[in-house]
């Protein structure tokens, strides 16, 4: 367009087959002209469009997106718009906290029948990209500006008889065959004890971080048998989601429940699991902290700075990343036996640590988490780089919960989030 | 020796060095508690109050863990290669002896059999001036695997820290010598004894000496359960140097590049036909240990470890090479 | 590296006139893997589809793009086209360069470099398409029918009359469903049993159908071509093969004051009874709810009397297993229960109108019992609470239907249409009653419907108030009718004798787990998802369940049959072939990488993904993952985009396609 002075803005539309791509048709059998600027890429439904091909579509250098489908109740195969319209909501909430521009991120349903619609869209799409000017998301100057302190919670005092109890639990399901290996928390970190004379290698300290609930998807640990699994009340989660996804087989653990009182994460500020609600047998007691913050004044605190400051502080947090993947790895949630950053046909995600292949890493595993993350934290503990994680999941798990009110693994009975979808969802969004 | 440099001095050698456009690593604060290598943006953001151990490494200013080797373009029936790497001169400034000592043992590794332009390329452009160590962690162990909080290896100037705050300097190179040639130095002794580091902790050899007839041990396995597969411990390392390559691009252009790679990862040996020569963790975990104590010494004598105990302090379930080798050593 | 042929079309000038052709067959010529790019005046064309098939041959092509038109309009020419020249047909994509590109832009520059881009794209694609084919899955040729109704029996018919076998499954004793206890028909007033038993006993005796009255399914596996359903026969305590049907023991029943479901308590039976005279089969059955020998080891004198000895005490439900390749449900309707305890909170009920109170405010399908011939009285309009003959009858319409407060928000259709036929049935029996209506609006689309309901106004004269009735009460033996004509805006009271209620239809009772069973969709209100309201009616979204009748919205006779036909003749070309072929554009999973999260199984649409446990040969279980079922899968994709693995893959439209589509755009 002559009044662009040059710019021509890219524009990538990811439509369905059966409605906005015949709309497109119908615009072009119509006659109906618009901005010559948008690339078409069709597939079978919205269903199939998911949070890893608008990220592409930046990465290729889109300056907006489109993604399009047909309208509620009218989806070829009845419901895969509304399973993306569920997941749109989570993935522009991520998108939002991390600082993309959402002016760049279009929605719409526009029907077989809307062939003036899409053109109005397209029109309108082009020109507000225009105006708005190229877009480089990977760009920013990163903003090495650490946030106020997240509010810490002091290490609570652990009951000293709990030690003791545990021990004397472990010593006898290992005793009495009812498990093989108890899975606990030992002076450096997590052990396994097979041999009811180890159970005095068992600790409960305030230093017992670690989600062993992660253990139960590697094979090493499962080659030894039956398990007895130490948790606490917010590792519990994890279990729900595990057994609702089919990794666990919850008769066969046997779940001894330590009560906690707070291991000085930032999660444990406001932790309302200090006990576990479904263990096999449980040690001590614990209450909630009297004065409990909100759970995600962290995503308050990111979503106070204006878009391109939360794009460069994320700029900075990525930049740091190695890859060393051990946010992937220390998830409970994370048991794929190829994660999609290993699968390299196609590359989805750029296994490179550079900036947009870290950007990339970190909004897909964010969106594998939507619905799923318990708030163990426990990639934010593992992060060698110190990368603010938890923003991430916060960010979702806020989200489900304010929207959906959903929160991962608290109550067993739930359909999970994703997957599932209500024609109430919201979808103010989508024009 | 007998130069000293107060530290506000030294500061300021500092910021007229950014000031020149030079590009200086040194340790700065990230977050609360963490402390890594990073290309300062001033003077000011430089650590250089107190002893901290960063949580990375210097090997990423000769060995950076992404880097592109060459670009191409696929014509029509021809492919064009282009140069990728741009070499620049890097001022690493507050290492520690066991960060500096890594550069030597990764120049061998980089020139045994193939000489890597691109890494000798940066490796000349790289001067290292360290900070002997006035303390440790319960995961350091250099004076077990023959380094000193004070040892010179690697580097090209050593700043001891004095009492008063500033710092003995001993220049040990040209390159040093020329950086500092602005500096404003004060003449005066080495003012105290340097601090002897932790006490040695194991015994490196043993380690080879165990490992060369334990492959099959169960040692190894029980070691292992903890072990989650991630690669914070060998991307924090200073001599862990595995990496993979990796072609990014569109189908017409893209670059070739090399990205670090790690042997705890389930598919680090993974080969196309599906078959795993390490496929359970116990089997990396001791490849781990073997590489550092047996087969690197077999090749390049010596062992492939500085004792800064980043994987240890890394390990987000406790692991690390020190608790390991102690107990092999000790029998 | 690839060889792709690319093939602009110039579609005389409409693509043409605003893109450069020459232009961009020279810059998709430079594209890596392309052999050739040329083009012609009309692709579609014999002249442009022999091009193209020679260029496959002589240049060895493996793969196409034809940049042309929609793909909506030309894909399966050209893939035929491809195929004829011994292309993959899979291997041939389309550049929409027309709808998508010259139709759109005036600027010539501008539409060339976008018809460029588009072709690159389609020539990126085209490098990843795998060679697929068709999917075969074989089909058991034979249907089940599910509900006995009209619906049912014309379906079953239908399909066996077309030569395949069908099970028809009733949970009543007898076929006929509610068509069987009907007086007259409307607009023709023609006797309801004298069209259907015929049918009913042509399905009892037609070689091809297999009967299970009193039954119900319990359970389906499998999926198109292949179901298994389980049906559960219920304990009939009566041999029905051993049974003459004399209907003796019915007579020495001595627990005869039983009210009968068929007259919807408007008459008696037995503890052992045939339904209704007519009943297919004719075979009674003991309510063992009721009989003294079974409650209570008593009486047993219907088995005393039985010469046949068909009587069993000792019967048992059983459980038969059928397989079957497609199921037709027709379960019909029931009434809504305007006085009772509704099953939802949602719907309040019609305290107000005292049904269940007052004996002689009843139902529509009471009524038609009441005025049926072979009703409990025998077609004699007599009210239930004294056997007298209403003088004055006030009839309700839209009693549930259309009434958001009360519950349910949907017209049902037919009321308005009985309603005018019980005041004509009503008004020929007793001349001087007086039959008054009160109604929201009078809904007679149809052949002869509104001529039909004319003629009970004009003719028979029938009195239509148009407004609800608020209240009804009991005064005198007289139930006080209080409501409004909204037309002449006035209160209106009547006294009358009888008040019928048009109640609403609800889809039958246990609809929603019959559907669970099925995997088939339900609306809130209960009644079955078709899979396109316009172009699939009688579909369902599980491949091989086809819907018709009132299960799946409210619906007259004529048009239940018509339905009826119509899933049978998608059950017959279900079974046109030993085969089943589908398109082979469906999802894949890697099983060695999926980690059996089942996100798929909990998302598809349409139920296709399955667990499966690989095991290796010694019986070992290697591991769980999920399987594609190909007969059921319709290729949506909402499984790729929820499998965070990525393990699962749509064929036609895989990763690889799709990225090197985006990236091509770089």
């Amino acid at each position: 367009m002559s009044e662009t002075n040059g710019f021509e803005p890219k524009i990538v539309a990811y439509v369905c087959n059966w409605c906005t791509y015949l709309g497109a048709d119908l615009a072009g059998t119509s006659r109906l002209e618009y901005p010559s600027n948008v690339r078409i890429i069709r597939l079978p439904c919205t269903g199939r469009i998911d949070a890893n091909l608008v990220v592409k579509a930046f990465e290729i250098g889109a300056d907006a997106v489109l993604v399009s489908g047909c309208h509620p109740g009218d989806c070829h195969y009845n419901a895969g718009n509304y399973h993306a319209r569920r997941r749109w909501i989570l993935f522009r909430e991520l998108m939002e906290t991390i600082g993309f521009d959402m002016r760049r991120l279009h929605f719409s349903w526009i029907s077989a029948a809307e062939g003036k619609k899409f053109q109005q869209v397209i029109t309108e799409i082009t020109e507000k990209t225009i105006a708005l000017g190229p877009y480089n998301p990977y760009g920013a100057e990163p903003r090495v500006e650490p946030l106020s302190p997240m509010p810490q919670a002091a290490a609570g005092a652990c009951d000293p008889a709990a030690e003791l109890e545990l021990r004397t639990a472990a010593k006898r399901v290992l005793e009495s065959g009812q498990a093989n290996v108890v899975i606990g928390y030992g002076a450096r970190g997590p052990v396994f004890i097979t041999r009811p004379d180890d159970v005095d290698r068992l600790v409960w300290n305030a230093n017992c971080h670690q989600n062993l609930a992660t253990y139960l998807k590697r094979k090493e640990i499962r080659a030894l048998g039956k398990a007895a699994i130490v948790m606490k009340g917010c590792d519990e989660r994890a279990l729900i989601i595990l057994e609702r996804e089919s990794q666990i087989a919850r008769p066969d653990l046997h779940v001894i429940g330590m009560a906690c009182n707070g291991m000085g994460q930032p999660k444990c500020a406001a932790c309302d699991t200090r006990e576990t609600r479904f263990a096999d047998e449980k040690i001590s007691s614990a209450q909630p902290p009297a004065d409990m913050p909100d759970r995600y004044v962290a995503v308050d605190q990111i979503l106070a700075m204006e878009p391109a400051d939360r794009m460069a502080f994320f700029t900075a947090e990525f930049d740091r990343c190695l890859k060393c993947y051990a946010c992937r790895q220390v998830c409970p949630m994370c048991y794929c036996e190829r994660c999609i950053a290993d699968k390299n046909r196609p590359q989805a995600i750029d296994t490179s640590p550079h900036r947009q292949g870290n950007f990339a890493w970190h909004i897909a595993r964010a969106m594998h988490l939507a619905g799923r993350c318990v708030g163990c934290d426990e990639c934010t503990r593992a992060c060698p780089a110190g990368i603010d994680l938890r923003l991430l999941n916060l960010t979702l798990a806020r989200t489900a919960e304010q929207q959906f009110a959903y929160r991962a693994g608290m109550d067993p009975a739930l359909d999970p989030l994703i997957g599932t979808f209500s024609l109430q969802d919201k979808e103010e969004f989508i024009r | 020796m007998s130069e000293q440099i107060s530290r506000d001095n030294l500061r300021t050698l500092v910021a007229g060095w950014l000031a020149a456009g030079k590009k200086v690593v040194g340790p700065v604060q990230v977050k609360p508690g963490m402390a890594l290598f990073a290309p300062l943006r001033s003077a000011d953001a430089l650590l250089l109050d107190r002893w901290v151990r960063p949580s990375n490494s210097i090997k990423e200013v000769v060995f950076p863990r992404h880097e592109a080797l060459y670009g191409y373009r696929i014509g029509k029936n021809s492919v064009e290669l282009f140069d990728a790497a741009v070499f620049e001169e890097q001022i690493v400034i507050g290492a520690h002896p066991c960060d500096a000592a890594s550069l030597p043992i990764l120049d061998k590794l980089f020139n045994w059999d193939f000489q890597d332009e691109i890494y000798n390329q940066r490796r000349a452009g790289v001067t290292v001036i360290s900070v002997a160590c006035t303390e440790s962690d319960d995961e350091c162990f250099c004076t077990s695997v023959g380094l000193s909080p004070s040892a010179e290896r690697g580097s090209d100037a050593m700043l001891l820290p004095r009492a008063d705050g500033g710092f003995d300097v001993r220049l040990l190179s040209d390159k040093a010598r020329g950086l500092f040639a602005e500096a404003k130095l004060a003449a005066g002794s080495d003012g105290q004894a340097a601090y002897a580091g932790p006490a040695s902790k194991f015994d490196p050899a043993q380690v080879g000496a165990f490992a060369k007839d334990h492959f099959e041990d169960p040692f190894w396995a029980e070691h292992a359960l903890a072990c989650v597969g991630c690669g914070a411990c060998a991307y924090t390392c200073p001599v862990c140097h595995c990496f993979d390559i990796v072609d990014e691009g569109n189908g017409r252009e893209g670059v070739r590049a090399r990205n670090w790679d790690a042997c705890q990862y389930g598919m680090f040996t993974l080969h196309a036909s599906g078959h795993n020569p390490r496929n359970n963790q116990a089997a990396r975990q001791r490849q781990r240990i073997y590489h550092k104590f047996y087969m690197y010494p077999e090749k390049f004598g010596e062992i492939l470890c500085t004792g800064c105990g980043n994987c240890a302090r890394n390990c987000p379930e406790g692991l690390g090479v020190l608790p390991v080798v102690t107990e092999v050593s000790h029998g | 590296m690839s060889r792709i042929g690319v093939f602009v079309c110039w579609c005389g000038e409409n693509i043409a006139r605003t893109v450069d052709i020459a232009k961009v067959v020279e810059s998709v010529a430079e594209i890596p893997g392309v052999r050739c790019a040329m083009n012609y005046k009309y692709m579609c064309a014999d002249p442009g589809q022999a091009m193209i098939r020679e260029k496959i041959a002589s240049e060895k092509l493996d793969g196409v793009v034809v940049a042309s038109c929609s793909p909506h309009m030309h894909m399966k020419t050209f893939r035929r086209a491809a195929a004829a020249a011994g292309l993959n047909p899979y291997r041939l994509e389309m550049a929409n360069i027309r709808e998508h590109c010259s139709w759109v832009h005036a600027d010539k520059e501008e539409a060339t470099r976008k018809a460029s881009d588009i072709i690159r794209l389609a020539v990126a694609k085209v490098g990843y398409d795998h060679a697929l084919n068709p999917i075969k899955v074989p089909v058991t040729r034979r249907a089940m029918v599910i509900g006995g109704g009209v619906a049912g029996i014309q379906a079953a018919l239908d399909v066996a009359e077309a030569g395949y076998e069908v099970v028809l499954v009733e949970r009543e004793p007898s076929i006929g469903g509610k068509m069987a206890g009907l007086s007259e028909t409307f607009p023709t007033l023609d006797c309801s049993q004298c069209i259907l038993t015929p049918r009913m006993v042509e399905a009892g005796q037609h070689p091809r159908i297999k009967l299970y009255t009193y039954s119900e399914v319990e359970s389906v596996e499998g999926f198109i071509g292949n179901f298994e359903v389980t049906v559960r026969k219920k304990a009939r305590y009566v041999d029905i093969d051993k049974c003459t049907g004399c209907g003796e023991c019915s007579k020495v029943c001595p627990l005869k004051k039983n009210l009968s479901e068929f007259d919807y308590g408007m008459g008696m039976r037995p503890a052992i009874y045939m339904p209704f005279p007519q009943a297919v089969p004719a075979r009674p059955v003991i309510d063992k709810t009721q009989c003294a020998k079974i409650i209570r080891n008593g009486c047993g004198l219907c088995e005393k009397k039985c010469a046949p000895g068909a009587i069993n005490f000792k019967d048992e439900d059983q459980l038969v297993k059928e397989k079957v390749g497609a199921i037709v449900v027709a379960t019909g309707y029931k009434l809504y229960s305007i006085g009772k305890k509704q099953e939802s909170e949602k719907i309040t009920g019609y305290g107000e109108y005292g049904y269940g109170k007052y004996k002689d405010v009843i139902d529509s399908l009471q009524f038609e019992r009441i005025v049926s011939a072979s009703g409990p009285t025998n077609g004699e309009i007599k009210r239930p609470s004294d056997g007298k003959t209403p003088e004055k009858v006030v009839f309700i319409a839209c009693v549930g239907s259309r009434d958001n407060a009360k519950g349910l928000n949907y017209c049902s259709k037919i009321c308005c249409m009985y309603t005018a036929k019980h005041t004509m049935l009503y008004k020929h029996k007793v001349h001087h009653g007086e039959a008054s209506v009160f109604y929201m609006d009078i809904r007679s689309g149809g052949k002869n419907y509104d001529e039909f309901v004319r003629r009970a106004i004009e003719k028979d004269g029938a009195k239509y108030y148009r407004g609800r009735v608020s209240k009804i009460t009991e005064e005198n033996g007289k139930l006080i009718v209080r409501g409004a004509d909204t037309l002449a805006g006035v209160p209106v009271t009547i006294e009358a004798d009888m008040v019928v209620l048009a109640a609403a239809m609800r889809p039958a009772d246990g609809i929603e787990e019959l559907a669970q069973k099925l995997n088939v969709g339900y609306d809130e209100n209960g009644f079955l998802m078709e899979s396109h309201p316009k172009l699939r009616p009688v579909e369902t979204n599980t491949a091989g369940v086809f819907v018709c009748g009132a299960c799946q919205a409210p619906k007259d006779i004529p048009e239940a049959v018509a339905q009826a036909s119509a899933a049978a003749s998608k059950v017959m070309v279900t079974f046109a072939a030993n085969e089943l072929t589908r398109e082979p554009e469906i999802a894949v999973i890697n099983e060695q990488t999926c980690a059996a999260c089942y996100a798929c199984v909990r998302t598809c649409p349409y139920h296709a993904i399955e667990k499966v446990e690989l095991r290796a040969r010694n019986g070992t279980l290697i591991k769980y993952a999920a399987r594609v079922n190909q007969g059921l899968c319709m290729g949506c994709g909402t499984c790729v985009s929820v499998c965070p693995s990525k393990s699962a893959d749509i064929e036609g439209f895989t990763e690889e396609e799709i990225y090197s589509m985006v990236e091509a755009l770089a």
